[in-house]
């Protein structure tokens, strides 16, 4: 009888820990596929950035419309455009991974983005979120969380001090 | 000996569930304090949701360097508030706890915060990442991450519209309008905002030249896309014309132009000159756009000439 309720507990344990399989990870394969595409947004590598979507990727970032990484891709040139330097410093930057409890992979990472806007060397700091979801090694959705107000004030007053300039001309 | 054995090995399977301590679960008391926080934000129930913080938290709202008090917070969330008519997160927000490689617990959240601007009815949108650090049932540390560029964008729209001569604000108010006809398939909507003969050219070629023509043209994309939809993404305003950037979705599930439907969903951006009369009624349409990659997107290909 002893040896039955010890068996029993001995199971218990065993199934309790079967359902303790770890959900966060500070490190594994798709935290370091993110570091890899923050090393390569730094260096404007898109051909390697891209490579870390799969085909039918969604994107979102400060909106909940869909986007390809594709736009993605064509929105990030846009509003680096304008920047003479930029990319992700390694202070403040963190990564985690979890499995939620449908059992999906996301990466979290919280960054800081420094620049400087050509026109003007005006350094900017942006602070960033991203969450990553990874299926087979491949992003498939992701969504990105970041404050553009300084940019866009940044980048009107250089628009209106060029539009200044030119009435002086005409 | 088997019963030692037996116990060796439950002891032995006893301290490797200790060792894996849960780092990640979706509830608990700190997904519950975080939940209130939010409903306290929702009611405006403020002495509630001050007492969720401890006395010395800080919170950061897309900063890292410069913290704000909860006090300073309280002042800018009732500052954004007293703009709106309402606003929350409604239910459709994903939280987490995690316990962090230092032994901190942190709640996190990912929400859809939905504003309505009091002076025009226009509804904001944010997309809200809250991080947030919890110690012995208070917040002790808050990271916020969202997009203030959306909610500037909306309010200067707001400060435009009142400086803007009178003519302009019709024209303002006639986007919006247009943009609900095109998107419900309004004929009778389109037909209050226009001119009786007015005209749609699309990359020059003449499309339509009266109202109903305007409104067939409507029909057909809702007819082969069903989900068809306009967004105007930026305009600018002079001498009486709008210049507007705008993107349509669809699936195309119905009959386009005469081709069986393709089943396939199609996203395209486009340029629009709309002229105006000094009723700021819509006297003309001037479209540009790329059908090749529109038609590219449902599948059509392009087949090269023969040679010679």
């Amino acid at each position: 009888m002893k040896k039955i309720l010890l068996l029993g507990i001995a199971t218990v344990f065993f199934i309790s820990c079967k359902n303790a399989e770890p959900k966060y990870f500070s490190s594994s394969p798709e935290i370091d596929e993110v570091k890899a595409l923050v090393k390569e947004y730094n260096a404007g590598d898109w051909n390697a950035w891209m490579t870390h979507y799969a085909d039918t990727a969604k994107v979102h970032h400060n909106t909940l419309e869909d986007s390809s990484p594709a736009e993605l891709l064509e929105g990030l040139k846009g509003l680096l455009a304008g920047a003479s330097s930029y990319g992700f410093t390694d202070k403040d930057i963190f990564y985690e991974m979890v499995i939620d409890d449908e059992g999906e992979k996301w990466v979290n990472f919280w960054g800081t983005w420094e620049g400087t806007i050509a026109a003007n060397n005006q350094k900017l700091i942006i602070p960033v979120h991203l969450t990553l979801q990874f299926v087979n090694g491949k992003i498939v959705e992701e969504h990105g969380y970041y404050d553009l107000s300084e940019y866009m004030a940044v980048m009107q007053k250089i628009e209106s001090e060029m539009a200044e300039e030119e009435d002086v001309m005409e | 000996m088997k019963k030692i054995l037996l116990i060796g090995l439950a002891v032995t399977l006893f301290m490797a569930c200790e060792q894996k301590v849960e780092r990640y679960s979706t509830s608990g008391p700190e997904v519950d304090l975080v939940k209130g926080l939010l409903a306290d934000y929702e009611k405006g129930d403020w002495d509630s949701w001050q007492e969720k913080y401890a006395d010395t938290a800080i919170v950061y709202y897309n900063q890292w360097d410069d913290s704000i008090t909860v006090a300073q917070s309280l002042e800018g969330h009732k500052g954004t508030i007293s703009l709106l008519s309402s606003y929350g997160f409604g239910d459709n927000v994903i939280y987490e706890k995690i316990l962090s490689d230092n032994g901190n617990t942190w709640v996190n959240l990912w929400g859809r915060w939905e504003g309505t601007l009091k002076e025009n009815n226009k509804v904001v949108v944010l997309p809200v990442h809250l991080s947030v650090h919890v110690l012995n049932g208070k917040i002790v540390q808050e990271n916020g991450f969202w997009d203030n560029a959306i909610m500037q964008n909306a309010l200067e729209e707001i400060e435009a519209m009142k400086n803007a001569p009178e003519i302009e604000k019709t024209i303002m108010a006639n986007h919006d309008k247009m943009i609900e006809a095109w998107n419900n398939n309004d004929a009778e909507a389109f037909k209050a905002l226009s001119s009786v003969s007015v005209i749609r050219n699309a990359n020059g070629i003449r499309q339509a030249k009266n109202q109903s023509e305007y409104t067939d043209m409507m029909k057909q994309f809702h007819t082969g896309f069903p989900d068809f939809k306009v967004n105007l993404d930026s305009y600018f305003l002079k001498d009486g014309k709008s210049y507007i950037n705008w993107t349509c979705t669809g699936t195309n599930t119905g009959p386009f132009m005469d081709n069986p439907p393709t089943g396939k969903k199609m996203k395209t951006h486009g340029y629009s000159v709309w002229s105006f009369d000094s009723k700021g009624l819509a006297v003309q349409e001037d479209a540009f756009f790329d059908n090749m990659d529109m038609l590219s997107q449902l599948g059509y290909t392009v087949t090269p000439p023969e040679a010679n």
